[in-house]
């Protein structure tokens, strides 16, 4: 393990081709992910940068006023700041991290120039399962669909899909964590209000 | 496209090889392996009862000879393919001899028996440096050759001190064999390229555009070197022959030589889709064992099914989380940022963490009992073993040893009802500081309960 990462950056330094590079890198990542987002530190960061992002969230919220709709807006803030730090702590290695962190620039582009409509699509668009109507080519269509749910993975080859797959899917769960514990820590730091009385 | 072959037929037994750090004096064994055919006396015969690895064997070493052959420069692309896939042929070889526990092993135990010594290492070095060192006629070839040994390990630039120390203490033996390889002058650039090219350990893959046009050209001469299982000298002659056609193929693009296995169409296109399917079984593979619940499936179609799940099952999980951290972020007043931070950086808050823990242990659960439910249910089996990772740093301990045991205490919200302030206020007092669970406590009880039902 060390030595894969200690190559890592000397393979990076070198960048015979690009694309060839690209190759190679998501080779190395794909054999390298597993270990990198088990790690406790990355775990650790990650909570720590939650944690800055989810104060400045609440800084940014404590301004309005707190009404429900707030709550799931401010949901799916914090989901976004969360996908934007796992993207940041992949360090640009994956296309769906970039794709995270290159989608907001987008939606605050598209912010300016329409409504919210093709930044809810997106979204919408991300939760529907597709029935697959033309079963022949099952496999593919199931490939299309797994193109979709990891972030900017549609048009990618067979190959470079199941590795951003793989990679994707060993962040998420590294996320899940993470994020469980902090909630775990934040409910249990703060007291709830039917703790007293009754 | 036939390219690829070459590096995914032994894709998957090489890979396990490849990711293990090996040692440079085991693959550089394997080096000297490769290089054996050309002193047939030293009777390393036990790797050519087998077809297939000896077809292997042949093609590897044929091809090394080949290419290098016909240019005398501009082989960057070419030749780090080459050694590459040579590399990747000796690592399968000795994958399929030796244990594959450690290179280390499998190199012993390749060269115990018909080296009849039992050292392996050094002693292999140095009865294989001649081979090497008449192969190439470069004494700089073996510390390169020895570099590529690092493949396994992919620190492919970083040993340039550690091959070949024996190389020149073995002085260069008959020189009839050097003839035989016509390559040998070809091999110093071949080889000072490869460290300037490819520098990971991993397979280029084949630029489809470019190597299309090439792979004709390769794969035929490839088949033919392949489907010849002659001595040494006979195959030495054909590579130059062959070299010939090599030299047509363009050095700056990145080729992988195919081979096709024995028993197998040798057609182009289907030893390109070979290719294509071994890279794809081999990431699927990587998948199933990511994906929990994979293994009982088989079929692609199956698999990506649970993948698909998998990863959805994950996003809404996220979604989740962040819905009930937007509600205990609301929740919370601004001193909980200070008592976050104080969590998450190290600081003399270990120790009160710990006390915290004990308090919430003994009081907590005397209330309790064991419920690990409910409140959290994303997915238990995850909120209960990732709470519980081993941590490396102190303050991570800290962090997260405690989290089991607030699961305890958080689990079942009826129960806290038997807590008055006043219990929990003296509880909490001993593990934070004081003044922070004051303010806390006192905020907590004029707070308005605009947010339970996100709790639940």
């Amino acid at each position: 393990i060390e030595n894969t990462s200690e190559s890592s950056p000397e393979s990076r330094r070198k960048k015979p081709r690009i694309s060839e590079m690209a190759e190679i890198e998501s080779r190395r990542i794909n054999e390298e992910s597993l270990k990198r987002w088990k790690t406790n530190r990355v775990q650790q960061i990650y909570a720590s940068k939650l944690v800055e992002a989810l104060r400045r969230v609440r800084q940014r919220s404590s301004t309005s006023t707190e009404t429900d709709k707030v709550v799931s807006g401010a949901a799916r803030e914090i989901r976004e700041t969360a996908d934007r730090v796992l993207a940041a702590s992949a360090r640009g290695t994956t296309r769906w991290s970039r794709a995270i962190l290159a989608s907001r620039v987008r939606a605050k582009l598209k912010k300016h120039r329409k409504a919210k409509k093709s930044t809810g699509n997106c979204k919408s668009r991300k939760g529907v399962t597709e029935t697959n109507r033309i079963k022949l080519p099952a496999v593919e269509r199931k490939l299309k669909i797994l193109g979709r749910l990891v972030p900017g993975c549609r048009k990618v080859s067979v190959p470079n899909l199941l590795d951003e797959a793989t990679d994707y899917i060993a962040a998420l769960e590294m996320q899940v964590r993470a994020m469980e514990a902090l909630a775990e820590l934040l409910t249990a730091a703060a007291p709830r209000t039917t703790l007293t009385g009754t | 496209m036939e390219n690829e072959l070459f590096m995914n037929a032994g894709a998957s037994s090489h890979t396990p090889v490849m990711t293990s750090p090996s040692s440079s004096p085991a693959m550089l064994n394997w080096v000297s392996m490769e290089t054996q055919p050309v002193d047939p006396s030293l009777g390393c015969n036990l790797f050519w009862e087998k077809s297939t690895e000896q077809s292997i064997f042949h093609s590897a070493l044929s091809s090394l000879v080949s290419s290098p052959t016909p240019s005398n420069s501009n082989f960057s692309g070419g030749e780090n393919v080459v050694i590459r896939e040579l590399i990747g042929r000796l690592s399968n070889i000795g994958d399929i001899y030796g244990t594959p526990a450690s290179n280390g092993n499998v190199s012993g135990s390749c060269y115990a028996t018909p080296m009849s010594s039992p050292t392996p290492g050094r002693m292999m070095v140095t009865k294989t440096t001649m081979p090497i060192t008449e192969f190439s006629g470069d004494p700089g070839f073996a510390e390169r050759a020895a570099r590529f040994s690092c493949f396994g390990s992919r620190s492919f630039n970083g040993r340039t001190n550690s091959p070949f120390p024996i190389n020149n203490e073995q002085p260069v033996a008959t020189n009839e064999k050097m003839p035989r390889i016509s390559s040998s002058p070809v091999l110093k650039p071949l080889v000072s390229h490869v460290p300037a090219g490819e520098s990971s350990g991993e397979y280029s893959r084949k630029r489809k555009a470019k190597s299309k046009q090439n792979s004709p050209s390769t794969v035929s001469p490839s088949k033919e070197i392949e489907e010849k299982e002659d001595s040494d000298p006979k195959r030495c002659k054909k590579s130059e022959d062959n070299g010939d056609k090599t030299k047509s193929i363009d050095p700056y693009k990145d080729y992988i030589h195919v081979r096709a296995r024995r028993g197998q169409a040798t057609d182009s296109h289907s030893l390109a889709e070979r290719v294509r399917r071994e890279k794809i079984s081999e990431r699927m593979k990587l998948l199933q064992d990511l994906v929990p619940g994979c293994n009982k499936v088989t079929g692609k179609a199956l698999m990506l099914d649970e993948i698909i799940n998998y990863v959805q099952s994950l996003q809404r999980q996220v979604e989740f989380l962040s819905m009930k951290l937007s509600s205990v972020n609301t929740r919370l007043d601004f001193n909980m940022d200070a008592l976050l931070s104080k969590d998450i950086f190290p600081s003399s808050n270990n120790l009160m963490h710990h006390q915290h823990v004990l308090q919430l242990d003994s009081s907590a659960e005397t209330l309790l009992g064991d419920h690990h439910n409910n409140n959290l249910r994303l997915n238990p089996d995850i909120s209960c073993n990732n709470i519980i990772n081993p941590s490396e740093t102190s303050e991570t301990r800290s962090f997260i040893s405690h989290l089991p045991t607030l699961a305890h205490f958080t689990d079942s919200i009826s129960q806290y009802s038997t807590f008055s302030e006043d219990d929990l206020t003296s509880i909490i007092q001993m593990g934070f500081a004081q003044n922070r669970l004051h303010e806390l406590n006192h905020g907590s009880s004029k707070q308005v309960p605009s947010h339970m039902k996100a709790e639940l």
